[in-house]
């Protein structure tokens, strides 16, 4: 930890401090990025924030519904401040004590500009009320210019030279008296004693108390122990991002494949079901069309069903179609010099009587009779008449009746 | 139901936003998926009446076919009323036929008369089958000195 930069919201007014002693001349005011720019290693740079920029507070968390009380713990501290524009980082829990720090909105965006143009990220980042860590037995008094900052048990009250007596006067008549007050400088020791001096004076006078004057750099042990918890500037800047790992959300995650797993299934099964019912009901209307195209029809599938019960109720048709076993015979008889004289066709019985011209056309009938294979024909009687025409009479029946 | 919703209150409320965009994005899935059953429901009962109607009309269908296997373009004249006597005679005269006689005894309907030849008999007899649906129930025909006697049944 060689350099600390400190941080004011004006940009210009910032400073370099460096934590060896023997480097206090080269501590100096000026612009944040001049500042940074003239160091060589920025890597280990770190930055401290004012009491302008950021302070930490702390908040009492209730004993009931304490998980639902840190969830919305911003929420509820961002109620209490003043304004708006400014950033809450929620600390660890200490005791039911929850510790936040609340940052303005213009000091990120200096970290943020700093961070993307010297390409820093990983810098710690300390309050300036970290530097020094006071307690019941040790008071600090940070001296920078006419500005007085008094830590007394772990608080801070900002003063002036001219208030300082008055100040300190209030503070020792309600708190316990330290066994230490150390004076703290920045930049020139012997300026800041002789500023001091009068002020010790003042401090003699109403405490019995041992006094000190020392750099501010010099006694920093705490911030280098591991327990002490300093941002990064990543902390700061970092938007906060949503925590999407599956342990911590595996529940919502198992709904959501639950959900979208049902979705599927039930969307699949009701496109197919749809698909299903569309196919059956083109089917069923191209074939019902296809039957009744020359038909008039207003409800085709109830005159389907009409005309099939109609069918099933005929009890008066004949076992044949007779027109067709007429167009058969008409095929078979249809002969020169053979003439229709008489037909008969009652059931299953058919008779014919011919008036044949000849005996060759008797021939001719008897080819038919063998080559048919829709009829067995039984000739009854063949008779000359008194005109010289042949009478054939003839039974005829279906083969396969 | 009051500790039930306040339980619910609770989970909710420990919930980040991203968690919380999730459990509202599978709620509306699970709405969506409860609706879609629904559908589902609606639907597959529809089938069942789709597959029902099919079944019977395949039924139909098949009776219809073998029927009209027999006598071709039958079918169709069921759906329409039986012609009467009177219709039947005013076709048959337009065919030259004389001396009609037409008497019904159980749905048979008996005609006898005379044609000048079988030809205009048999034409009046395709022209009642395939414009009227009538069917030879029986047929005599007897030619007798160049007129064609004939005693015809014909049913619907």
């Amino acid at each position: 930890m060689n350099d600390f930069i400190f941080i004011n919201p004006d940009i210009d007014d910032c400073a370099i401090v460096y934590a060896e002693k023997n480097n206090i001349n080269k501590n100096k005011k000026g612009n944040l990025r001049n500042l940074l720019s003239e160091l060589t290693d920025t890597s280990f740079v770190t930055f401290v924030l004012s009491r302008y920029c950021a302070y930490k507070d702390t908040i009492d968390v209730p004993p009931k519904n304490k998980s639902i009380f840190l969830k919305n713990a911003e929420n509820i501290i961002k109620q209490d401040l003043p304004g708006s524009n400014q950033k809450i980082l929620i600390q660890p829990l200490q005791g039911n004590q929850l510790p936040f720090i609340v940052i303005s909105d213009e000091t990120t965006e200096i970290l943020k500009d700093i961070k993307n143009q010297f390409k820093i990220e990983k810098n710690k980042v300390l309050l300036e009320r970290d530097l020094n860590q006071s307690n019941s037995k040790e008071w600090y008094i940070n001296l920078n210019g006419s500005e007085i900052m008094i830590h007394y048990n772990d608080r801070v009250l900002q003063s002036s030279i001219e208030k300082f007596k008055e100040d300190i006067q209030v503070i020792t008549g309600r708190e316990k008296h330290p066994d230490l007050i150390t004076w703290k400088y920045i930049f020139d020791k012997d300026q800041s004693a002789l500023k001091s001096k009068n002020l010790q004076l003042i401090v003699s006078d109403i405490l019995d108390t041992d006094q000190k004057i020392s750099y501010l750099m010099s006694d920093l042990g705490h911030i280098e122990n591991a327990s002490f918890r300093s941002l990064r500037i990543k902390d700061i800047v970092d938007q906060k991002k949503a925590n999407i790992s599956y342990s911590n959300n595996w529940k919502s995650y198992n709904y959501l494949a639950i959900s979208l797993l049902l979705f599927s299934s039930l969307t699949i099964q009701y496109t197919n079901t749809s698909q299903y019912a569309s196919q059956i009901e083109t089917r069923q209307s191209s074939i019902l069309n296809s039957m009744f195209r020359d038909l008039e029809s207003t409800n085709q599938i109830l005159d389907l069903e009409t005309v099939a019960s109609k069918i099933s109720y005929s009890n008066n048709l004949p076992a044949k179609n007779y027109i067709i076993t007429l167009n058969e015979l008409g095929d078979m008889f249809n002969q020169p010099g053979l003439k229709l004289k008489k037909l008969e066709i009652d059931s299953d019985d058919i008779n014919m009587v011919f008036i044949v011209d000849g005996e060759s056309v008797i021939n001719q009938i008897n080819t038919a009779i063998q080559e048919s294979s829709v009829f067995n024909v039984n000739i009854n009687s063949i008779q000359n008449d008194n005109q010289n025409k042949i009478i054939v009479s003839l039974s005829v029946k279906y083969k396969n009746a | 139901m009051h500790k039930l919703y306040q339980k619910l209150l609770t989970a909710w409320s420990e919930n980040n936003s991203y968690t919380r965009m999730i459990v509202l994005f599978s709620s509306i899935m699970m709405f969506i998926s409860i609706i879609m059953w629904l559908m589902n429901l609606g639907s597959n009962s529809q089938k069942r009446i789709l597959n029902s109607s099919m079944s019977e009309m395949s039924n139909s269908l098949e009776i219809i076919e073998k029927f009209d296997a027999k006598f071709p373009g039958k079918w169709f004249h069921f759906l329409s009323e039986q012609p009467q006597l009177t219709e039947i005679q005013q076709y048959l005269t337009k065919f030259q036929l004389d001396n009609i006689d037409i008497r019904t005894n159980n749905g048979i309907h008996q005609i006898t008369g005379q044609a000048t030849n079988v030809v205009e008999l048999t034409n009046a007899i395709d022209h009642l089958y395939n414009n009227h649906g009538l069917v030879i129930h029986s047929i005599m025909i007897d030619q007798i000195d160049q007129q064609t006697i004939f005693e015809l049944s014909l049913t619907y």
